[in-house]
């Protein structure tokens, strides 16, 4: 997929989706890469009469649902991981304030 | 002298306690950012996947003949959507659940609705609709394991 074209359909997910984070993004741009190689497989098989131009069309929209399910997945992880990060953090503290003897 | 060293002692106690407390009291204050990982909303995207995809394989067959069946995915899909919907701040995984089962749109409700509309689907179409779904399907189930494993990193 033409870098055009990746960055389009990104602000387009961007606008649709603000929650997104830029893990997020980022595993997005990285499954429309291949977007081309699935689009260019199908068409092969609409040449054949395997799927049609409707089959096709609808396969890309799916394609590109998945992109989104994708994008909602980081996203959702880099929270968890914030939240981890948070409560190690908040550990860290409280045995350095208040250390067990004989720990290092 | 006993009662000094005891105050050395406090005293650095509480200078410690005073350099960290504004930053306790500001995590402490902080809700967690997202839902914490949920046993029962992997095994609703687990089971709904299994069964999501051993339907998709009998779309080649009329839609009337297998209303039951759709039926009962249709209903698995509006549960696990109503109980993301019902955790607190659950909104990704929510989504992924809306997207997942809206019939305009191109996950497994729309792929029933493509079904039901045209009563049979392609052979080829269905195999290249699967691993779509599929994937999807590996994105919400993904989410829900993975706060998991970001807790024990």
């Amino acid at each position: 997929m033409s870098e055009n074209i990746a960055e389009t359909v990104l602000n387009a997910l961007r606008a649709d989706m603000p929650q997104l984070s830029d893990a997020g993004l980022r595993a997005a741009r990285a499954l429309l890469g291949s977007l081309r190689d699935d689009i260019r497989a199908w068409s092969a098989m609409a040449s054949t009469g395997s799927l049609s131009a409707d089959d096709v069309r609808w396969l890309a929209a799916a394609r590109m649902d998945v992109v989104r399910m994708e994008a909602l997945k980081e996203s959702g992880l880099s929270m968890a991981h914030l939240d981890a990060l948070r409560r190690r953090l908040m550990v860290h503290i409280v045995s350095s304030l208040f250390p067990v003897p004989g720990t290092p | 002298m006993r009662g000094k060293a005891l105050s050395v002692v406090f005293r650095s106690t509480a200078l410690r306690l005073a350099s960290f407390l504004p930053l306790m009291v500001a995590m402490a204050g902080c809700a967690p950012a997202i839902a914490p990982y949920s046993p029962a909303a992997y095994e609703l995207a687990v089971d709904a996947k299994v069964d999501a995809l051993r339907l998709m394989d009998a779309a080649e067959f009329a839609a009337s003949d297998e209303k039951r069946r759709i039926d009962t995915m249709l209903r698995d899909l509006d549960r696990a959507y109503e109980f993301a919907l019902g955790r607190p701040r659950n909104e990704y995984s929510t989504k992924q659940w809306a997207l997942m089962r809206d019939p305009e749109g191109n996950l497994l409700g729309g792929f029933i609705a493509r079904w039901q509309h045209q009563e049979q689907l392609s052979a080829p179409f269905i195999a290249a609709a699967r691993p779509l779904i599929e994937q999807a399907f590996d994105a919400i189930i993904g989410l829900e394991s993975g706060k998991l494993r970001a807790v024990h990193e």
